[in-house]
């Protein structure tokens, strides 16, 4: 097999002669773990190889099962997840209409007592609902 | 003889033109090649992994605080009726007095 290496928009070029029983191994291996032989070639003609403990057959199965369990614990979750936010944005709109109205009615009540001459309430707890609920956190669904 | 063509950048160029020898021996050395392809696919694979692991954990965390949410909302929307409820009576009764 000729590998011609070219240079974008230039006529340059390299050329390698391979020959074809190493390129078939070239393409075994690069199918036996997954890469494409142009992931290859770029490895053999600028990264070079890597030196170093070569990971064993049983690890990596145990990572692709431990991909596989994660991945479908995601999905599990996603399908669940969605759902509730949805309802959640919708809880807090709700909330926050409630919000609206007793605002009104807490600033008229206010007032009510004020030309009775009556003491005040205390709204506090109602009042930080309230801004909790007018915030802009509420505007859209939470990420 | 059969024919595959690569293309890189003008320095990629000159830098294989640089190591052709190298090159070469890299080409014979299909053991290198798999060990550096099984080295590359485990590092690919943990970095998978991790990136899900980390993006389950946010999701959890995110599920947990919507399932708090919910009971807070829950909670809040009834404080809300009620005291909706108890100020309409007492504005109610207020304007009364007022207008009286």
């Amino acid at each position: 097999m000729k590998v011609v290496v070219r240079a974008r928009g230039s006529w340059r070029k390299v050329t390698f002669k391979v020959p074809d029983e190493v390129w078939e191994r070239i393409k075994e291996v690069c199918k036996k773990h997954g890469f494409r032989v142009d992931e290859a070639l770029r490895i053999i003609l600028l990264d070079g190889y890597i030196d170093g403990q070569t990971p064993d057959d049983d690890e990596i199965e145990r990572i692709k099962k431990r991909i596989d369990e994660l991945e479908k614990e995601l999905y599990e979750l996603e399908g669940k997840w969605s759902p509730l936010r949805f309802k959640m944005y919708y809880s807090a709109l709700d909330n926050q209409n409630l919000a609206i109205q007793l605002s009104g009615m807490i600033a008229e009540n206010k007032r009510l007592r004020k030309m009775l001459g009556l003491p005040q309430r205390d709204f506090s707890k109602a009042e930080e609902l309230i801004r909790y609920y007018m915030s802009s956190a509420f505007g859209e669904p939470k990420e | 003889m059969g024919k595959v063509e690569i293309e890189v950048t003008t320095e990629e160029l000159a830098r294989i033109r640089e190591h052709k020898r190298e090159i070469e021996e890299r080409f014979r050395d299909i053991e290198g090649l798999e060990r550096t392809l099984k080295i590359l696919k485990y590092r690919i694979l943990k970095e998978r992994e991790e990136r899900l692991r980390k993006k389950l954990e946010e999701m959890k965390a995110h599920y947990k605080e919507l399932l708090e949410f919910e009971v807070k909302a829950k909670e809040d929307r009834e404080f809300f009726m009620r005291l909706r409820k108890e100020l309409s009576e007492e504005n109610r009764k207020l304007r009364e007095r007022l207008g009286g």
